[in-house]
């Protein structure tokens, strides 16, 4: 009966469209006045969840993001990218995939990609002749690479719901090869609808001008190695490396750059504020959410499930990579990550599997998720810089979502893609 | 060659950099993702609408300036460790007092804003009645939640009066406050929200 009263209210609020947060927030509240538990206890979780040492990291890296979005890094970014790889057909597809390899890194955030390289890339594409769903669809899907490619705070995210046994400097270099290799196949999807669809190829602008503009972009592209290299080499924690990224995010921006306005960075701080209000709320809340399904021993009983259908792991790892990109189509993916991670993963755990590969698997798939209808973050933003309905964009971007479901399916049963880098680097 | 469409040639994205070129579009700059829909009506109450937007914006600057306070205590905190070789031992114990000013603050601008993460696609679809149905029930939950958590957060003041934060020699209802604070603005900016609503319940809002 607990447990129905758990799930029940989390899904009415959920349907009211209520917060996310607040929907979790107060069914598990009202858990605990159905347990007889003291009702402080439920907030004392939550304000715990929030005042965890290694969160702080994550307005770090949203500082740092919003620093780089405002600041003039993504543009620099895409100008490397141009130069490196537009000479191939299709160029400016292969150098959209490119940037979000480049940006993504920096700003771990899928929907921020979209539209800071949506903005500056999509003009120029339908300018050259090519389709605005074509625009639109690289732009979206190679967003999800931000998630995956190092610094992330949804890899923060992922270990504190884990329960704080993952190491973030695994999870890091863990997510390096994975986002890599979707990039490649997102970049030989871009390539074939190229050719198909007859889209030119820039020229080469020559070795020099490719020396220049790479010049240009090492300062900003520094502040992911300073976050990275600073978590790996143990020199620093994660939230120190995080908030040394973001005062040199803010020392590149403001002082070599000068692009950071008074205006830029009073909105830069804003969207941090809101972005790690929502986030860390989130965490709060889930963190009592949480209790209650460990409370109700809900893990255990859907291994059991789960096993109960097949004991084969390919076949599980298949469920549950149905379930999450399922669950990614409708709802956002911090909320996912915090709820689903405490299910999910001692099921993934039972059948042998590494728990940081099951965090890189979850990461793609619920990114997929933001570029799917009907509710599909990356999706929506895409659209409405590309100027075309959301129809439109999902009609062709099929060759895109095979090219992530390909390396989806090869993180998922090659562990070696996640596991490698971290066992030859660090230990 | 290529068979697509020929184009006169033109220097590449991001040749002009920096400088001009499309600056980068942040979310909230998106109008069509952000603007009221067709049958949006004028806030009522717009004096009290006016106050609690005076209100939230007296928030967000507490919590802007506590973001950029928090990033400068960290920094200073990695210099004393390496640089001073004297690792300032209060700045993780403020830092973390800090995060929670933030969240809650933030939560509540958010809860004024709509601005929370929530799944309405299935609420906006439907008939205007049972739309206004969800809505008020969504705007209700809100209430009761907020309400709930500071009434309980004052509970955790009370108990933890002589509760010291290590380092920082400060109680540690000062953290719970951090409930109470959220769970008072965002109970009064949901209650506001939920007066609008009665006015025409069947009509949309600016934010929704």
């Amino acid at each position: 009966m607990g447990l129905t009263l758990l799930f029940g209210l989390f899904a009415l609020g959920l349907f009211a469209g209520a917060p996310v947060a607040f929907a979790l927030g107060l069914a598990a509240v009202a858990c605990f006045a159905y347990e007889g538990l003291p009702l402080f206890v439920a907030f004392q979780r939550i304000l715990s969840g929030v005042s965890t040492f290694s969160l702080l990291a994550i307005p770090f890296f949203i500082f740092s993001g919003e620093l780089m979005l405002h600041g003039g890094i993504a543009r620099r970014l895409v100008g490397l990218a141009a130069a490196a790889v537009g000479s191939v057909r299709g160029g400016l597809g292969v150098v959209n995939v490119a940037s979000s390899m480049l940006f993504g890194g920096i700003s771990g955030s899928a929907v921020a990609d979209t539209s800071a390289l949506g903005s500056i890339l999509m003009p120029v594409m339908k300018e050259k002749g090519y389709d605005a769903d074509y625009a639109v669809n690289v732009t979206v899907t190679s967003s999800v690479a931000g998630i995956v490619i190092p610094p992330s705070h949804n890899m923060i995210l992922f270990a504190v719901a884990a329960g704080g046994g993952i190491s973030v400097s695994n999870l890091f270099v863990a997510g390096i090869l994975p986002g890599v290799l979707m990039c490649l196949c997102l970049m030989v999807a871009a390539y074939l609808v190229a050719v198909k669809r007859g889209y030119p190829a820039e020229p080469f602008p020559g070795w020099k001008a490719l020396a220049l503009r790479a010049a240009d972009s090492v300062p900003g592209l520094m502040t992911a190695v300073i976050i990275v290299g600073g978590v790996l080499s143990g020199v620093l924690t994660v939230t120190e490396s995080g908030a040394f990224g973001a005062i040199y995010a803010l020392v590149i921006t403001g002082i070599v750059y000068r692009e950071l306005s008074w205006a830029n960075f009073t909105a830069a701080v804003k969207s941090s504020v809101r972005t790690t209000a929502l986030v860390m709320v989130l965490v709060g809340c889930a963190s009592a959410f949480a209790w209650l399904l460990a409370f109700y021993r809900v893990p255990e009983g859907l291994t059991g499930l789960l096993l109960g259908i097949s004991e084969n792991p390919i076949v599980i790892l298949l469920m549950l990579n149905v379930i999450l990109l399922a669950l990614g189509m409708i709802m956002d993916m911090a909320a996912l990550i915090l709820i689903c991670t405490p299910i999910f993963l001692p099921v993934a755990q039972s059948i042998g599997m590494d728990p940081i590969q099951f965090g890189i698997m979850m990461m793609m798939n619920l990114g997929l998720g933001l570029c799917t209808p009907p509710v599909g973050a990356c999706l929506f933003v895409g659209c409405v810089i590309g100027g075309i309905r959301i129809d439109q964009a999902v009609r062709t971007i099929w060759p895109f979502y095979l090219a992530v479901f390909t390396a989806l399916m090869l993180v998922t049963y090659i562990p070696a893609i996640s596991l490698s880098l971290p066992s030859l680097l660090l230990e | 060659m290529s068979a697509g469409p020929s184009h006169p040639p033109s220097p590449p994205p991001g040749a002009d950099a920096p400088g001009g070129g499309a600056p980068p579009r942040i979310v909230e700059d998106i109008h069509e993702l952000t603007g009221p829909k067709p049958d949006a009506i004028a806030p009522p109450f717009p004096a009290a609408d006016r106050w609690m937007g005076r209100i939230a914006s007296l928030c967000m600057v507490v919590a802007g300036v506590q973001m950029v306070v928090l990033v400068g205590f960290m920094g200073w905190l990695v210099f004393g460790r390496y640089v001073l070789n004297d690792t300032p031992t209060w700045v993780e114990q403020l830092s973390l007092l800090l995060i929670a000013y933030i969240t809650f603050l933030g939560a509540a601008i958010g809860v004024r804003d709509e601005s929370h993460l929530s799944i309405d696609f299935i609420r906006e679809a439907l008939p205007p009645v049972p739309r206004a149905i969800l809505r008020l029930l969504a705007d209700a939950m809100v209430i009761v939640f907020t309400a709930i958590m500071a009434w309980q957060g004052w509970k955790l003041v009370a108990t933890n009066l002589t509760r010291e934060i290590p380092m920082l020699g400060v109680s540690e209802s000062w953290r719970a406050a951090s409930l109470v604070a959220f769970g008072v603005l965002g109970a009064a900016f949901a209650i506001l929200r939920l007066a609008q609503r009665l006015r025409a319940p069947t009509r949309s809002l600016p934010w929704d």
